[in-house]
């Protein structure tokens, strides 16, 4: 049961992580380089999931995900699987990846990238050679945040891909079961195991931005 | 050849510039915030003017009537920019940098390589450009900029930064690259020996408002306006009132003394502005018989300030006129240390100079 939670888990926050990561970089290119109006309701929808109780989040899943909820395009079966796991683990991983690269992309001199448009590269070039090459630790930071949360994720997950054991259950669900079932023994040893990714996902987050700010000094 | 017939409306005043520039060195010249810096966006492209046209060698990067608009964008537009503090990639080494503008990966290390050794940098090509001294990276930031072969090098602030041997080094070495390549050259400056340096012509702008363009020499010495006078740093600007003219010279009251000056087509009661420049005021020795030219316009003053420079020496005189004769006004002469030596004098002494005659230069009213 455990080793079954294990592998989901990383299956789920693994491509929360690749979604996140594409959709929060867009994001975060099109708030960090452009000034206009509504500029501001873009980025509060985008980190509401982070002060909104996971539940309410996952309710909003439900509804938007469900037969005939307004985002099930292809008509097919979402809620209550894996996938709805990965869709919860995305939208509350989103907000950090967002912040965090926004940020390292609004701290990359407009005039290198000025530069680099005067050598005759068109825009996504830009953004391509110089942008995000610039940007690369804090995206990198954003992408870690955005796995240790989407490992974490509880609330959201319960309400719209279930409890299943072997299908939906991921880490954090087993450990409740575990709970509820008395079986002490594995529920430490999976705390403890949460505990370490967590710890070490933050510790490498630390480190990157720390090496980002050095670098800054550097180049200054 | 540039071609650049623009209008821009900017927070403070309208950038109203019209010039040409052909493969030659064109110095734009003025103050800070003189609206040298958005010229050079809208020729590259940065930034878009409200109407009016560029163009380089016959092709239309911009051009708005007020009814149609065409418009090349920046990264179509092939010159060559120079950023002010060099806008290297950090992330890149010099070899990178230098090769990033070519397209064709094949000779990009050939071409680097030999850019390398054009600019003086060989060795250099593995290092990241915090590595570099500012000299070194302002010499990879022109070699990035040639490397994709432009019609048209723009430099901003070039020598700003620099200092002594590393600016005039460069200063050369630019010289040399127009000439090979045959490139149109813009500089902005604000320092006057850089105007001076490698310009073939100068474009003196104040305001938004292009004030005098024409070749260096001629603009430094007949500035069109007081304005123009003042910013190329013309000494010794005077205002004073024509009393009479002739085909023997002019005479100006100038707040109650008489100068004599070369004749002009000025009419009685005519107010001028002219100046003289520091070299043409001569400090007089009391015990020796006075040469012809400088028989004319002599004063009094008291030396209020010596600054020595090198071989030369700037006096600093007071003098008082009828106008202001508690505010003095200050007259700067300029002569050689061994000339000033002989004169004896120190600060607060009394000494008479005269103003040449022929140095009397009036601006056109």
């Amino acid at each position: 049961m455990i080793w079954d939670a294990l592998l989901l888990s990383l299956r789920v926050a693994s491509l929360a992580t690749l979604l996140v990561t594409v959709v929060g970089l867009l994001i975060a290119l099109w708030l960090a380089r452009s000034d206009f109006r509504g500029r501001s309701l873009v980025e509060t929808l985008v980190s509401l999931p982070m002060v909104l109780p996971p539940s309410v989040v996952g309710y909003y899943l439900l509804r938007f995900l469900g037969r005939g909820g307004p985002l099930n395009i292809f008509g097919t079966q979402i809620v209550f699987t894996w996938l709805a796991a990965v869709i919860a683990s995305a939208v509350v991983a989103l907000p950090l990846m967002f912040h965090s690269s926004r940020a390292a992309i609004a701290a990359v001199d407009p005039t290198l990238e000025k530069a680099a448009g005067s050598l005759g590269s068109p825009p996504w070039k830009v953004v391509w050679d110089v942008t995000l090459p610039l940007a690369r630790r804090g995206i990198l930071a954003g992408m870690v945040l955005a796995f240790a949360r989407g490992l974490g994720e509880f609330g959201a997950t319960l309400m719209v891909a279930g409890n299943i054991p072997g299908r939906t259950q991921t880490l954090p669900l087993a450990i409740y079961d575990l709970v509820q079932a008395n079986r002490i023994p594995e529920a430490n040893a999976t705390v403890v195991l949460m505990t370490a990714v967590a710890f070490g996902s933050l510790l490498a987050v630390n480190r990157l931005e720390r090496r980002a700010r050095s670098r800054e000094k550097r180049y200054a | 050849m540039l071609e650049v017939d623009i209008e821009k409306q900017l927070e403070d005043f309208t950038l109203r510039v019209t010039f040409q520039v052909d493969r030659e060195v064109l110095v734009l010249f003025g103050p800070s915030g003189a609206g040298k810096s958005m010229t050079f966006s809208c020729i590259t492209g940065l930034a878009r003017p409200d109407r009016g046209m560029i163009r380089l060698d016959g092709r239309v990067l911009f051009e708005d009537d007020g009814r149609n608009r065409q418009e090349v964008p920046l990264h179509k537009r092939h010159i060559g920019y120079v950023f002010q503090n060099y806008a290297l990639f950090p992330h890149m080494t010099v070899a990178q940098n230098l090769s990033y503008g070519i397209r064709d990966r094949r000779d990009a290390g050939g071409r680097a390589k030999a850019m390398l050794a054009r600019l003086h940098l060989d060795g250099l090509a593995d290092r990241y450009p915090h590595q570099l001294s500012g000299g070194q990276q302002q010499r990879v930031a022109l070699g990035r900029a040639l490397m994709i072969e432009p019609a048209l090098l723009l430099l901003d602030e070039p020598f700003a930064a620099l200092d002594g041997a590393v600016r005039e080094s460069l200063q050369a070495d630019i010289a040399d690259l127009q000439r090979e390549m045959a490139l149109s050259v813009v500089y902005i400056t604000h320092n006057l020996m850089d105007a001076f340096a490698l310009g073939d012509r100068l474009a003196v702008i104040q305001a938004g408002q292009l004030q005098q363009v024409g070749p260096i020499q001629e603009v430094f010495q007949h500035p069109n306006s007081r304005t123009v006078a003042e910013i190329t740093g013309v000494r010794n600007l005077l205002e004073g009132v024509v009393s009479s003219s002739s085909a023997e010279g002019l005479v100006i009251d100038w707040g109650g003394h008489t100068i004599l000056a070369p004749p002009a087509p000025r009419a009685r009661g005519e107010p001028v502005t002219f100046y003289v420049r520091p070299e043409d005021v001569k400090l007089l020795y009391p015990e020796r018989p006075l040469a012809p030219a400088v028989q004319h316009n002599r004063f009094t003053g008291r030396v209020s300030n010596v600054m020595a420079a090198g071989t030369w020496v700037t006096v600093r005189l007071g003098m008082a006129t009828s106008s202001s004769p508690d505010a003095k006004v200050t007259l700067e002469s300029h002569l050689p240390m061994r000339a000033y030596r002989a004169l004896g004098l120190e600060v607060g002494a009394t000494v008479d100079f005269s103003l040449r005659r022929d140095g009397i230069t009036l601006l056109p009213s």
